[in-house]
């Protein structure tokens, strides 16, 4: 297995006027190709925040973030754009579904600004909805969805660029149990698939189904275990 | 680009009250600018259809101010003269005949023109020759329409009409070409026509101005080499002879200049005032569009933080800047197509209604592809421009806040940005408000100034073809008065020129006492003795008196005119302030005295007046100009127009509609209650500060219509603010007050601003006249309470909203 992500002695710092706030705290970290990660800890501990480092959406105060081999730190917001795009999946708690647009609409967003060429956008819009058994509802706004829909519709919308890391923040977190369990197995499914899962869960249950478990503690890596 | 559109495009469907405000706000901005643009088209540019507009001259004579008139008299002159002109033609228009084409009648706005002004204006034929139409004067040129309506079955061209018992060839039929002459032209006739009545006196009189005459510059020569041309020869008719030292030296060469076609509207005669009208109406559609546009950049950008998710997501999903940048400038583009496609419609709805109240041509090639094309292209650049505020906001947003449903703050920044349009969109509404209320203030104070005559309850009939009366008297006129003098409902009748204060007829001589004492330029009317019951004049010495029928002028020509003859005693009377500048210590010692009349342009005059009374002062000119002397020359010849009194003023046009066409059958009745003729002259202004008044309504709706949405965000924004104040025990006032701060500074930042601005343009209005209004200022706090009130209305309701905050609630969301 090759390594895809290496966080080395990675800090964030958030400043608000003459107060700093350490979320993360001198991380490191490898992630293997096709590894399933969870992320647990308490409320404020630097979950989300690492997780918006991983996905290149925020960048670290301090250290180093390699990415595919090549070190990102210090790249500008429209290099880490053009590498986002297509080869890193999200997933919400919120689900973050576009309500001006219909389900199919919502999903294909994920390709508008890739490399995927848009004769070939239909195709691959219907295979994730196919996939999300949510064909039936492609012209369906979101919120005409019950929660379990709506977060197979991001689910589809982040796999639909076939992403080689899926990154996904407390994606039961708004589920009752059932669509719950349903999400989780979605995901296990594409990490048997080959895809690099990172998953920041508050339940301990659904951090025992991955196959590492990293926990966090103001800012800092308190475990990180291989799964039993 | 289309997605961006369609979820643009899905945003108006989804809020239509926001889509409502932004592109009704913006439409109606836009439909004002279109609509000065169609002025700067049709009334400013030369009209495109004219070959060579540079080369065509409108002569303009100098009467006391420039008229765009000049006497008939120079046409013949300067071609006898041999002026460097290739072409010249007189013309008349703003006639309305009675036409019969068979059983049909219709009534037509005539132009009577000789040929050469086909030539001069590159006139074109649908059909038959317009220029023989213009040799013969028993002829007649059609527009297609009038054609249409007198012959609907076939063919004008050689067929008859009757025109005041004179039978008329159809020669040409013309295309319409509104721009090219004051009034409606829908027929074309020789100038030598027999029904156009242009008597002797107005062909040969050099100071009587009437009509146009216009000219074709000769090539190799300058439109200043006519105009020297026909002041040389001006000065050396009698026109110029008659006038006195002082007053030639006055004018100092100026009495007659030619203007081109292309500089006519702005600074030919009138060019002032049209000037000012231009500015003010461009000024005021300029400050609506930047109201609309200050609106629209803000509840967008309000609007964007709102959608901070969205824009999060696209950013995620691998949006470059340039990307989520075109989709809010795509956005705000088709925001503004969309307002400038329904301002068209607007704009087509209103040109009609604005042309008739302001006398402008607005209508013509609105839907002119080159007009429409720089529409769309404006159109699209200002919705280009404006979208960059909201995309710059866009381009701000933190995508993990947003992902995680943190609110997205705009910053110190942004919020300065955004309460600086909005203080500017308060001191634009003041500003308009302000203008526009100084306007109305100052027509209401004119409308109502002291005239020394009573028009209520009058009504006024023009007697046809008495223009040229002063040889004779208007066939009919007589009997006409005799048989409505016995119509139940008419308890008096008057002759006079004119209506007084309608200022249409003038005749302009110098008055004065004979040697050695002043001479005064007075406006001499002919009336006849039951006019000063009639009219209601005050009195204050003296009793005015018939001529006897024998002592009168065998002429009824006004003292003093060429037809008058001369040295014969008229029996006038005079107001207070015009026996004060002749001199006389006190009204009652100028009775019984003789002064002398008939003189032009301070020159004294040799014709005998005996004064018989003197009136309480008489105002007949409008608020723009000085008052004048007035003289009422006593006579018992018919004139111009005849007054009717009665209790009833349903009666009284009964009485006329049963009269008239006993005696005046080819000719349309058109009365007019006396009130509505002396208010005519004040007409353009009035309609000028009615659509003033509906644009201020406009902007204080815009600027109400933003504040409820940036009210309504306030309050969200601020929703865990009011909640703690109100746990800590605020009542509903502190918490008004929490919404109220937001927008009180701004206001008074505002007032500020926009008073000392409004004042200004309050005050630039009032130097157009000589009679102003003494409290206008009072309408500056006036325009700020209207503003203050507009607002509070619109943050009423999110302000009782916040009022009724639940805290337990709101802390659960």
């Amino acid at each position: 297995m090759t390594t895809m992500i290496k966080l080395r002695q990675l800090s964030k710092l958030h400043r608000a006027g003459e107060i700093e706030t350490t979320a993360l705290d001198r991380i490191d970290l490898d992630i293997e190709a096709g590894e399933y990660l969870a992320v647990t800890g308490p409320s404020g501990c630097g979950k989300s925040t690492l997780l918006g480092i991983l996905g290149l959406l925020d960048a670290p105060t301090e250290g180093e973030y390699w990415f595919d081999g090549a070190n990102v730190s210090g790249w500008s917001e429209a290099r880490l754009t053009h590498l986002r795009r297509g080869r890193i999946g999200f997933v919400f708690q919120s689900f973050n579904l576009i309500d001006d647009l219909s389900v199919a609409e919502n999903i294909e967003l994920a390709l508008e600004y890739g490399p995927v060429p848009a004769r070939e956008h239909r195709a691959r819009v219907d295979e994730a909805m196919g996939r999300l058994g949510i064909a039936h509802r492609a012209r369906h706004r979101p919120s005409q969805l019950s929660g379990g829909q709506q977060q197979r519709v991001a689910i589809a919308r982040a796999i639909v660029s076939r992403p080689a890391l899926l990154l996904a923040d407390e994606p039961t977190g708004n589920l009752d149990s059932a669509h719950g369990d349903e999400v989780m197995r979605i995901l296990r499914e594409l990490n048997a698939e080959g895809t690099t899962l990172v998953m920041v869960t508050h339940s301990p249950m659904h951090a025992a189904q991955a196959t590492r478990t990293l926990r966090l503690l103001d800012g800092r890596v308190l475990v990180d275990a291989l799964a039993a | 680009m289309l997605k961006n559109l369609r979820v643009g495009w899905r945003q108006f469907a989804a809020d239509p009250g926001y889509t409502a405000v932004v592109v009704g706000g913006l439409a109606v901005a836009i439909a004002c600018c279109f609509l000065v643009a169609q002025i700067v088209f049709n009334q400013v540019l030369p009209d495109p259809e004219v070959p060579d507009a540079g080369q065509v001259v409108t002569l303009e004579f100098h009467q006391d101010v420039w008229r765009e008139q000049a006497p008939f008299v120079l046409a013949g002159a300067l071609r006898q003269a041999g002026a460097p002109a290739s072409a010249i033609a007189r013309s008349l228009d703003g006639t309305t005949l009675a036409v019969h084409a068979g059983a049909r009648d219709v009534r037509l706005g005539f132009v009577f023109a000789d040929a050469d002004v086909v030539d001069i204006f590159g006139l074109k034929s649908s059909a038959g020759d317009l220029r023989a139409a213009l040799k013969r004067p028993d002829a007649i040129a059609l527009t297609g329409q009038a054609a249409r309506k007198l012959f609907p079955d076939g063919d004008a061209l050689g067929k008859t009409v009757v025109v005041h018992g004179h039978a008329l060839t159809v020669l040409a039929v013309v295309p319409e070409r509104p721009r090219l002459f004051q009034g409606a032209s829908d027929a074309f006739a020789s100038f030598d026509s027999p029904v156009s009545d242009i008597g002797p006196d107005m062909r040969t009189d050099w100071n009587w101005t009437q009509g146009n005459v216009f000219a074709r510059v000769a090539r190799g020569f300058l439109p200043a080499d006519v105009g020297a041309a026909a002041q040389a020869v001006y000065e050396k008719g009698p026109g110029h002879t008659l006038m006195s030292a002082e007053r030639k030296q006055v004018l100092a060469h100026d009495d007659v200049r030619a203007t081109p076609l292309p500089r006519q509207y702005l600074h030919g005669a009138d060019g002032h005032r049209h000037a000012m009208q231009l500015l003010g109406m461009a000024g005021g559609a300029a400050l609506m569009l930047v109201l609309a546009l200050a609106n629209h950049v803000n509840l967008t950008s309000v609007r964007t933080l709102a959608r901070a998710r969205e824009i999060a997501v696209r950013k995620t999903l691998g949006a470059d800047p340039w990307r989520i940048v075109l989709q809010f400038v795509l956005e705000s583009a088709l925001t503004a197509t969309l307002s400038a496609a329904i301002g068209l419609l607007l704009s087509w709805w209103l040109a009609p209604t604005i042309s008739n109240l302001l006398y402008l041509h607005l209508v013509h090639g609105l839907f002119a592809p080159g007009r429409l094309a720089l529409l769309a292209v404006v159109a699209l650049a200002l919705g280009a421009i404006s979208g960059l505020y909201p995309a710059r906001i866009a381009l701000g947003v933190n995508c993990v806040a947003a992902l995680a449903g943190r609110s997205h703050d705009e910053g110190a920044a942004g919020r300065t940005a955004r309460r600086m349009m909005t203080g500017l969109q308060f001191a634009l509404a003041l500003v308009i408000a302000g203008g526009a209320g100084a306007m109305l203030w100052q027509n209401r104070y004119v409308a109502a100034l002291p005239r020394g005559i009573d028009t209520a309850g009058l009504l006024a009939v023009d007697i046809p073809n008495a223009f040229f009366v002063f040889g004779g008297s208007p066939p009919g006129a007589i009997p006409f008065r005799d048989a409505l003098s016995h119509e139940p409902g008419v308890e008096a009748l008057a002759w006079s020129m004119d209506v007084p204060g309608r200022n249409m007829d003038k005749t302009y001589q110098s008055v004065g006492r004979g040697a050695g004492s002043p001479v005064l330029n007075a406006n001499v009317m002919p009336v006849d003795v039951g006019f000063f019951d009639v009219y209601g004049v005050h009195l204050v010495a003296g009793r005015p008196r018939a001529p006897a029928a024998v002592a009168e002028p065998a002429s009824a020509a006004a003292p003093g005119s060429a037809a008058s003859a001369p040295h014969a005693e008229h029996l006038v009377v005079l107001d207070v302030a015009t026996t004060r500048q002749l001199g006389f210590p006190t009204p009652q010692s100028a009775v019984d005295q003789l002064i002398f009349g008939g003189g032009d342009f301070g020159k004294p005059g040799k014709d005998p007046m005996r004064v018989v009374a003197v009136a309480s002062d008489i105002r007949l000119e409008d608020a723009r100009e000085t008052a004048r002397p007035h003289v009422f020359a006593i006579s018992l010849k018919p004139q111009a127009v005849l007054t009717l009194k009665g209790p009833d003023m349903a009666r009284l046009q009964q009485a006329v509609a049963r009269v008239w066409p006993r005696f005046f059958p080819d000719d349309a009745l058109d009365p007019e209650t006396a009130d509505e003729a002396v208010a005519a002259p004040y007409e353009r202004e009035h309609n000028f500060a009615r659509v003033a008044a509906g644009t201020t309504i406009v902007a204080l709706l815009l600027s109400a219509f933003g504040v409820y949405a940036l009210a309504a965000y306030t309050v969200r924004r601020s929703a865990r603010e009011i909640v703690v104040r109100k746990l800590y025990g605020a009542g509903r006032g502190r918490i008004a007050r929490l919404v109220a701060r937001e927008f009180a500074p701004l206001m008074a930042a505002a007032a500020v601003v926009g008073l000392p601005l409004a004042g200004w343009l309050a005050h630039a209005w009032l130097e157009n006249f000589t009679e102003r209004s003494p409290g206008i200022l009072w309408v500056l706090p006036a325009a700020l309470l209207a503003l203050l009130a507009t607002t509070a209305l619109a943050a009423l309701r999110h302000a009782r909203l916040a009022m009724a905050m639940r805290p337990a609630q709101a802390l659960r969301d």
